[in-house]
């Protein structure tokens, strides 16, 4: 039984085989050496076993070669410009399923979206389209166009950290995000990474709540007093109380309440709430176990 | 062959714990035992006692059950379980830097993934934290799936979502309108809501109102 690490050939990623286990030099030998073999340096006889065994990850493990990045199965993308070009290309080569996270920042999201906006009239939505965006990078026009109207998205609302990246086809991902060291991106097209990768996006979705359209209070003063009286009315206080706090009559209070049930299109104080949530009115708090 | 198995993987899972500094998070599928980096890593966990790594399990339902759990939570320091609904995949994650992965493409193809790339390790790290922000503490879980998921409260839920007044859904539920109150009055209670606006919006956040999928 042995057990191989791959370093060179696929940036960052080591794929440890149940039947091979040859001990490479990069490393040099491990720390303390407690609970596994040291690695040692590679000879003939592990060059041989590290061909064969290359050989055998070639075939299970990779599925397409990419003229861009030749073999690698995981490749570093300079985290500006150019991943959000490689990302708007793999966009542009779906031809089964594209998800979407955007959760960083507007100078990704934009060209993306526009990627992703010219997929979707190619393909007259012939494209199975999931898009996973924090509050922010909501662009609510193509919201409106393609999830609302035309119906051939969705696009849910979530509390994800700085992170962007897309999948496609379930078979290349490119993903970009901040860590301890800075921004990195990666153009992605080893199976056991997008696997994982795509079951915990399903996670996240799964609890995420999906916007159909914004709504719109009017000008800023109205706008702000509606965000008050969500708060109120979120935070389960009593018509009196949330008056007060507001510094208005009950009846005027109620009133305004009674207009933005007719805005989210609600009869009841219940149904409220649930369209209000829906319609991520209280993106600070979506999808939460706990109260 | 089996032995050797297990040497190979106790070495990824053995680097892994070796190298994490202030974190590892574990997210184990609903059969566990077919979890082994997951069960061995919470097993060393366990005797190594570590008081300075957080520790974040995550599973579902149906893991919890299992031993491998249950000793968890009693040996490791500072873990924190939850529970989500859906598949999970075995993904151990050390410092949000280094993410050990299980992958099975057929039986004869089961192989453990490192994967240190600061892209992608980041990118599992961050969407791990995803479902674990979504995901909720046992006791709570119990909860939401005996109560609040019974047949009726869905009944009631979903009337009560359309905008159904008091009678016309005590009528439908076929219960008096007393009654009705009644079970409307303990949903609120199991959603901790003071106001019918704020249960609305507390069960669109548990997930008891949409189809998850």
């Amino acid at each position: 039984m042995r057990f191989l690490t791959v370093p060179a050939k696929n940036h960052g990623v080591s794929v440890v085989l149940q039947s091979a286990y040859v001990g490479v030099g990069s490393d040099g030998v491990d720390a303390d050496g407690r609970g596994h073999r040291p690695f040692g340096y590679a000879s003939d006889e592990f060059e041989q076993e590290l061909l064969e065994v290359s050989a055998l990850i070639e075939s299970t493990v990779v599925k397409h070669r990419d003229r861009l990045h030749g073999n690698s199965l995981v490749s570093l993308v300079k985290a500006d410009g150019e991943a959000a070009d490689l990302s708007c290309r793999l966009v542009g080569r779906a031809t089964q399923s594209l998800d979407v996270v955007l959760a960083s920042e507007a100078a990704y999201a934009r060209p993306v979206i526009a990627a992703a906006a010219q997929l979707l009239e190619d393909r007259q939505g012939d494209v199975n389209v999931r898009f996973l965006c924090t509050a922010p990078m909501v662009d609510w026009q193509f919201v409106r166009k393609y999830a609302t109207e035309c119906q051939w998205i969705e696009v849910r609302i979530a509390r994800i950290p700085l992170l962007a990246g897309v999948i496609v086809d379930s078979r290349e991902a490119l993903v970009c995000a901040d860590s301890a060291v800075g921004r990195r991106a990666s153009a992605i097209r080893a199976s056991g990474v997008i696997k994982p990768l795509l079951t915990l996006f399903d996670g996240v979705w799964r609890n995420s709540v999906a916007v159909t359209d914004r709504i719109d209070f009017g000008d800023h003063a109205r706008t702000e007093t509606a965000r008050r009286i969500l708060e109120q009315l979120r935070a389960g206080a009593t018509d009196e109380v949330s008056a007060r706090e507001l510094a208005m009559s009950v009846r005027t209070y109620r009133r305004y309440v009674a207009e933005i049930m007719s805005l989210v299109g609600a009869t009841s104080r219940f149904q409220a709430g649930v369209r209000a949530a829906e319609l991520g009115l209280f993106p600070a708090a979506a999808r939460q176990g706990r109260s | 062959m089996m032995a050797e198995d297990e040497a190979a993987i106790g070495n990824a899972v053995g680097m892994l714990l070796d190298r994490a500094r202030h974190s590892v998070s574990l997210a184990l599928p609903g059969n566990v035992e077919n979890a082994k980096a997951g069960v061995l890593a919470l097993d060393r966990l366990g005797a190594a006692g570590r008081e300075d790594l957080t520790v974040r399990l995550l599973s579902t339902a149906s893991a919890l059950a299992g031993a491998a759990m249950r000793d968890a939570e009693i040996r490791i320091p500072r873990l924190e379980t939850r529970l989500t609904e859906g598949e999970l995949q075995e993904v151990l994650i050390a410092d949000g830097r280094l993410v050990l992965v299980r992958s099975n493409h057929g039986p004869a193809d089961d192989c453990v993934l490192i994967i240190e790339d600061p892209a992608a390790a980041r990118a599992l790290d961050l969407l791990f934290a995803g479902v674990w922000s979504g995901a909720v503490r046992p006791a709570e879980h119990a909860r939401l799936h005996g109560r609040l998921r019974s047949d009726l409260a869905r009944r009631i839920l979903e009337r009560m979502r359309d905008g159904c007044t008091d009678d016309v859904a005590a009528r439908e539920v076929q219960v008096s309108l007393r009654t009705y109150r009644r079970h409307v009055a303990e949903i609120m209670r199991e959603l901790g809501a003071k106001s019918r606006f704020q249960a609305g919006v507390r069960a669109v956040e548990l997930g008891l109102l949409s189809a998850g999928d």
